[in-house]
C-alpha cells in the first residue's frame, strides 16, 4: 500500500487515496509485527534479542529491521510530512493537541509546500525499493528452505511482493470506496481513481496468476517425487478444494477486470467485487503456501520418536 | 543553511551506524561455528536499526528545522 502511497505522488494522483494507503500501511505493519510477536513464546525476550542477536545471514533479519525500522519508520515519515498541512488547518480549526503537535513549526507558504512536496517525492523513491526488499525477504524465509519440497522456488520472493500488492490495492479499493459512501466524498474521490486501482491490481493480478501457472507447470514437469507429492495434494488431494477456489476467484477478478478495461466501461460495484474475491483468494493463498509443505514437504520419511527410559 | 547542515549531519550518522552495525553484526569470512556467525558486538543490530531509523528521520529535520 505505500506503493500506491509513493506513486500517487510520483505520478501526482489524488490525494485522499495517497493518505488513506499511508494510514493503512502503518497500520498493517503494525499488525503484521504484534501477529509474529503472538506467535512467540515469551515476545519481550523476542524483541530484546532481535536488537541483541539478530544475524543478518537469515531472512527474519531482513522482515524484522527493514520491515519494522524502515519500512514502517519511513512510512510513518511520509505520513507525517504528507499530513503536516492538513494537521494544520485542522489544528486552527480545532485547538485539538495532536494536530498542534503534528502541524508544529508549520507555515503554510509556498516555499514550505515545495520542500514537503519535494521530501515526499524523494522518499517515495527510497520506499519502493525498501518494500520490495521487505516483501522479498518475507518470501525468503520460505524460498530458500532447500529441505521443504513446496517452497523451495526463486518465485517465492517475487510472489510475496506481488501477491502484497494484490491484496493491499483489493484492500484500500474496498476502504477507498466504503468511506467515499459513509462520509458522502465522491466529490474528493473520483471514479477515476478507483479505475485507476483496479486498473494496477489487473496488472498485478496478471503477474500473479502467472506464477501460479508457471509453479505449477514447473513442479509437474520436472519436479522429483518430493515436489509431485505436495503438487498432488494442492491439485487433487486434500487441498484442491481450497486451491481451485482461490484459482476461481483470482481468475474470475481477473477477467472482470480485463473485460472493463477493454471495453472501456468501468462499474465500481464490479471493481469492487474483485477487490472482495481478490482479498478472499490471497487469505487463502497464504494458507496454501504454508501447509502444503509444512505438512507434506518432507525430504525425509515422517519418523516417529519413541523416548527411552534410563 | 542550519536545516540542510541539520539534515545532512542526521543522514551521515545515520549510515555510519547502518555500516558500523551490519560490520559487527555479519561475520566476515567463512563461519565455522555459531561463536563466529554470532554479532561480534552487543546491541549490533540495534545500530544498524537506529542508523535506519536516523537516514529517515532527516526528512523530518530537513522540513521542521527553521
Amino acid at each position: 500500500m505505500q506503493t500506491i502511497s509513493a506513486l500517487v505522488h510520483m505520478l501526482k494522483l489524488e490525494k485522499p487515496i495517497s493518505r488513506m494507503a499511508e494510514l493503512l500501511t502503518v497500520i498493517s505493519i503494525m499488525l503484521g509485527a504484534m501477529t509474529i510477536l503472538a506467535d512467540l513464546g515469551q515476545p519481550i525476550r523476542g524483541i530484546v534479542n532481535l536488537f541483541l542477536y539478530a544475524r543478518p545471514m537469515s531472512p527474519f533479519f531482513g522482515t524484522f529491521s527493514l520491515v519494522i525500522s524502515g519500512y514502517l519508520f519511513a512510512s510513518l515519515v511520509f505520513l507525517y510530512i504528507a499530513g503536516r498541512k492538513d494537521a494544520a488547518i485542522m489544528a486552527a480549526k480545532t485547538n485539538n493537541w495532536f494536530y498542534r503537535a503534528w502541524a508544529v513549526g508549520y507555515k503554510d507558504t509556498s516555499e514550505v509546500r515545495e520542500r514537503h512536496e519535494r521530501t515526499l517525492w524523494y522518499l517515495a523513491i527510497a520506499i519502493i525499493p525498501l518494500l520490495i526488499t521487505a516483501h522479498s525477504t518475507l518470501g525468503f524465509i520460505f524460498g530458500i528452505q532447500a529441505g521443504r519440497p513446496g517452497w523451495f522456488s526463486a518465485l517465492q520472493a517475487p510472489g510475496f511482493v506481488i501477491l502484497a500488492g494484490v491484496s493491499g490495492i483489493g484492500l484500500l479499493i474496498l476502504i477507498a470506496v466504503a468511506l467515499r459512501r459513509q462520509l458522502n466524498l465522491k466529490n474528493r474521490i473520483s471514479d477515476d481513481a478507483i479505475i485507476w486501482l483496479g486498473n494496477f491490481q489487473l496488472v498485478l493480478l496478471a503477474g500473479y496468476l502467472y506464477f501460479i501457472i508457471v509453479e505449477i507447470l514447473t513442479s509437474r514437469y520436472a519436479g522429483h517425487h518430493h515436489e509431485i507429492r505436495v503438487s498432488d495434494a494442492l491439485l487433487f488431494g486434500e487441498f484442491s478444494s481450497l486451491f481451485w477456489l482461490t484459482i476461481v476467484l483470482f481468475a474470475v477478478s481477473f477477467i472482470i477486470l480485463f473485460a472493463q478495461f477493454l471495453r472501456r466501461n468501468y462499474s465500481i460495484p464490479m471493481i469492487v467485487l474483485t477487490a472482495i474475491f481478490v482479498n478472499l483468494g490471497a487469505i487463502i493463498k497464504r494458507y496454501l503456501i504454508v501447509v502444503p509443505s509444512q505438512t507434506l514437504g518432507n525430504l525425509l520419511p515422517p519418523q516417529v520418536l519413541i523416548p527411552q527410559a534410563g | 543553511m542550519m536545516r540542510k547542515q541539520a539534515t545532512i549531519i542526521t543522514i551521515l550518522i545515520g549510515v555510519i551506524l547502518i555500516i558500523i552495525g551490519l560490520t559487527l553484526s555479519a561475520p566476515i569470512g567463512a563461519t565455522l561455528s555459531p561463536v563466529i556467525s554470532s554479532p561480534k558486538m552487543l546491541f549490533a543490530p540495534g545500530l544498524f536499526v537506529i542508523g535506519a531509523l536516523l537516514v529517515f528521520f532527516s526528512a523530518v529535520v530537513y522540513n521542521v528545522v527553521e
